[in-house]
């Protein structure tokens, strides 16, 4: 039942697609958290949208070449509220990646701000594009 | 889409046509999403819930990486609309490696099927959620009647 448990193998070509929930409670319930993945030479960085999580109960972790990311959502609605109309399920966040590059594990960072993740994971030295001069 | 789950498990004929109204609130005006996604295809954006209680509904979006000057809330009449704009965040001369988060510009509006007091909406943006809180107006709220017993009229 759990929509985020299945391991992505960066840069394949599988779309995540949140699935509404509508009878569950928040907390029951994960979502697979939609990414960009970028490449800029010196990193491979990883933002992932995890409206509504709190802060510190985000998880990020890296082992074997597995970044693995949860986060916890608060309950955020009073009890008296009653749904009207529901196009999107609350719930909380979990998704693994394979990262195949080189990635130098001391010096991962993660930074959370308006819903948003951003893991850097810094390439290892030797696996970073080097620019080779070339004596004429 | 919308789900009607809740609506027909709602044992209450008051509250079911109360749904209905809100139901056609959302289908009534086809909203739309200027950015496009991969597939080009038109969605829904923002996602919405919607809740209420006696004195207010409540309208709740997702708009992770949007901050308040990214956002522009309004009022007319009884429609609401949610305008705003994510930016790229993919840097010049980086690779992309995967791209599932939407960007772009996009703008929805619904019609609310009772009267609001536009001068007290409010909202917030919460670690990427938007929350929009719409007071009823005072003839959109439920008011109890007292009832006289017949020995009470004169």
């Amino acid at each position: 039942m759990n929509t985020g448990n299945e391991l992505n193998k960066c840069c394949s070509n599988n779309v995540a697609v949140r699935r509404p929930d509508t009878a569950r409670a928040s907390s029951e319930w994960s979502y697979r958290p939609n990414v960009d993945i970028i490449d800029n030479d010196a990193a491979i960085e990883v933002h992932a949208d995890l409206p509504g999580a709190a802060g510190e109960s985000i998880e990020v972790a890296f082992e074997q070449g597995i970044l693995s990311i949860e986060a916890q959502v608060p309950h955020r609605h009073n009890e008296s509220w009653k749904r009207v109309v529901t196009e999107f399920g609350v719930g909380n966040f979990h998704r693994r990646f394979q990262i195949d590059a080189n990635v130098d594990a001391d010096r991962i960072a993660a930074d959370y701000s308006d819903g948003v993740l951003k893991i850097t994971l810094p390439k290892a030295r030797e696996a970073q594009r080097r620019r080779i001069p070339v004596k004429a | 889409m919308l789900t009607r789950s809740f609506f027909s498990a709602s044992p209450v004929g008051a509250l079911a046509e109360m749904d209905r109204l809100f139901d056609s609130m959302v289908g009534a005006r086809a909203p739309f999403w200027v950015g496009g996604n991969a597939a080009g295809a038109r969605i829904n954006f923002p996602a919405l819930n919607v809740y209420e209680d006696e004195t207010n509904v409540y309208a709740e979006a997702e708009l992770p990486g949007l901050k308040l000057e990214d956002l522009d809330v309004s009022m007319t009449g009884s429609e609401l609309t949610i305008r705003g704009k994510r930016q790229n965040n993919v840097p010049e001369g980086a690779t992309s490696l995967r791209r599932e988060r939407l960007t772009g510009e996009f703008e929805r509006a619904i019609e609310l099927p009772l009267d609001i007091d536009v001068a007290n909406v409010s909202a917030s943006l919460t670690n990427g959620v938007l929350l929009i809180t719409l007071p009823k107006a005072k003839t959109a709220q439920p008011r109890k009647i007292q009832i006289r017993g017949a020995g009470q009229i004169s």
